[in-house]
């Protein structure tokens, strides 16, 4: 099971729409209560698992193939020993063994009964301690 | 079997039977003779597998009387209304239906379940298991390099005694940190009778790395009235919706940061940190103050955003001066332009880990495997499984300045973030040492440690 985020758009478009967001424009990119609920009863539709429903993005999981069929693009998993640069430390390298990376391999296609609501779907991607 | 946590539930389903009557059911399997009526035609197990994954759970098993599943709380609540509680009494603490949804265990929404059991506490019936050492102890082991102690050293330092005896100890503040996990059934929390509590997932006790459970001994050292509530870092968002929305918090605490550059002049950037920043732009803008570690030897554009505060690193040494830690980032942030990372600091190790504050942390726990044993300063001289570590990083720092700022809101209830930051930074002048960036402290601001260590009794008054 995948695990992502589909982000809404509010009156400013969406958060990840690359304008600079902030505590004075933030509440522009909160979505509508009744688009938020529209949204989600399409993802059911479509056979994602709703696991949070917020103000500016709704929490979903699914398997791979329902994400590829949905948005008509590709996930790749990334690898993310490989990509991890420098010396491995023991509990950030098993911590990184723990953390599966998803991403697109091509841009996704928002459906059309959802394109004026979602501004795209986002993975989440990998954090460290800042303890080493 | 694994403990069970709401986290990951596992099940086993008893699918349509050829006898027509669940195994499940009391006093069903009278002998040998008759076990053949409770196993299942295949075609229904496979059709029962597939509604199961469907609704997101993940099949373990199939064998002949059941099907195994697992998957978390939230699935088997969604799809079968089942709510769980701990139980002890047994080998280990187990999650199992509370008495009031159990009754549903026999009702499903796919007609092939006959039903459902969850696994029950068991015993050993062998000699008792003893604790290594007798126990995890509520203080540290003895050590003989210098580091310090929770509470006292780092009340000390960051001159919080006297705001305690004024009276203000971070009461009515509610706070959140979002780490790795919180096991506060630890005796050294238990012993100081905190006031905390696991909000995600919901009286979770687990912490396999040890990271959050350490560091929050730093928070509540100096606000150890604080309402504190842990959130798992799993998944972020969710937690900072959890934080703003459902507990509404005032202060979070975050001792992490992106795992690959996002700041300066490797940063990269994926949308999801559009999505985070967003998150914490909505907290801001509901009134949370939101501290992020600095970093160690890292760039994240979580310590650099405006409107969060970044808390870099100090060392105290054995003879009490005070200096810059070499272990803790100093950037100028190229995303977001005028912002210097750290804006304060807290008490931070030195190079090559950091190893300074003895810290209570889960038997075992990776921490606990990864620095015990000799010899300081690349290990830490406790033991691999007693339940103390001695480590710090950025990670330390944050949670210390959040505890400060605990302070603050329960002396000045209606401070907002420009008025905490004023009083954060009347910190103590650093004027020794440098960053891991190689920045150099001086007399007042300045790149390696910013307003400098953080200082409680000025911060309050």
């Amino acid at each position: 099971m995948v695990r992502a985020h589909i982000v809404l758009k509010g009156p400013a478009g969406g958060a990840t729409s690359g304008k600079p967001v902030s505590s004075q424009n933030v509440q522009g990119y909160v979505a509508d209560l009744s688009e938020r609920e529209r949204v989600r009863n399409t993802l059911e539709k479509l056979g994602f698992s709703i696991c949070r429903v917020s103000p500016l993005s709704i929490t979903v999981e699914a398997p791979v193939d329902t994400f590829e069929t949905v948005f008509r693009a590709r996930l790749k998993q990334v690898d993310l020993g490989q990509q991890r640069p420098g010396k491995q430390k023991a509990d950030q390298a098993q911590d990184l063994r723990r953390q599966r990376l998803w991403t697109w391999s091509e841009v996704p296609l928002i459906p059309p009964e959802m394109s004026d609501a979602v501004d795209t779907v986002v993975f989440p991607q990998p954090t460290r301690r800042m303890t080493q | 079997m694994k403990n069970q946590s709401l986290n990951r539930l596992t099940a086993y389903v008893s699918v349509r039977s050829i006898g027509k009557t669940s195994v499940f059911a009391e006093k069903a399997v009278r002998d040998h003779n008759h076990v053949q009526e409770f196993m299942s035609e295949p075609k229904d197990k496979h059709l029962v597998c597939g509604k199961l994954q469907d609704m997101g759970f993940e099949i373990e098993r199939v064998s002949p009387l059941s099907v195994r599943i697992s998957g978390p709380a939230k699935l088997f609540r969604k799809h079968m209304g089942l709510q769980f509680a701990r139980k002890t009494g047994g080998v280990a603490p187990i999650c199992v239906p509370t008495d009031e949804t159990a009754a549903k265990l026999m009702d499903t929404s796919i007609r092939e379940i006959e039903g459902i059991a969850f696994p029950q506490p068991v015993e050993l019936h062998g000699p008792p298991r003893k604790s290594p050492r007798g126990g995890v102890s509520p203080t540290p082991p003895s050590l003989g390099y210098h580091h310090l102690k929770v509470p006292s050293d780092v009340v000390r330092l960051l001159n919080a005694r006297p705001v305690h005896r004024e009276g203000f100890n971070g009461q009515n503040v509610r706070a959140a940190m979002i780490d790795s996990g919180f096991h506060w059934s630890h005796p050294y929390f238990v012993s100081k009778s905190y006031n905390v509590k696991v909000s995600l997932p919901l009286d979770s006790d687990e912490d396999a790395n040890g990271h959050g459970t350490g560091e929050s001994a730093n928070l509540l050292a100096i606000a150890p009235k604080v309402r504190l509530h842990g959130l798992v870092m799993d998944d972020i968002i969710e937690a900072f919706e959890v934080a703003r929305d459902d507990l509404g918090v005032q202060i979070i605490s975050n001792s992490w940061g992106s795992r690959f550059p996002t700041d300066g002049p490797n940063g990269t950037w994926d949308p999801y940190w559009s999505l985070v920043q967003a998150q914490i732009a909505l907290c801001v803008q509901q009134g949370i103050i939101v501290l992020f570690s600095g970093g160690n030897g890292g760039m994240s554009f979580t310590a650099s955003m405006p409107e969060t505060i970044s808390v870099g690193g100090v060392f105290v040494d054995e003879n009490g001066q005070k200096m810059a830690s070499n272990y803790a980032s100093s950037f100028d942030s190229t995303r977001f332009p005028g912002q210097h990372v750290p804006e304060v600091c807290g008490l931070v190790g030195v190079q090559p880990r950091a190893i300074y504050i003895a810290l209570p942390i889960p038997l075992g726990c990776e921490i606990d495997r990864n620095l015990g044993g000799r010899r300081f300063p690349n290990k830490d001289e406790t033991g691999k499984r007693d339940g103390w570590g001695v480590f710090s990083g950025t990670s330390a720092a944050c949670p210390q300045a959040a505890g400060v700022v605990a302070l603050i809101l329960s002396k000045h209830p209606g401070a907002d973030l420009a008025e905490v930051r004023q009083r954060l930074n009347q910190a103590a002048d650093i004027t020794e040492g440098e960053s891991s960036m190689g920045d150099r402290a001086g007399p007042g601001y300045d790149a390696a440690t910013g307003h400098g260590l953080v200082n409680a009794e000025q911060a309050c008054a």
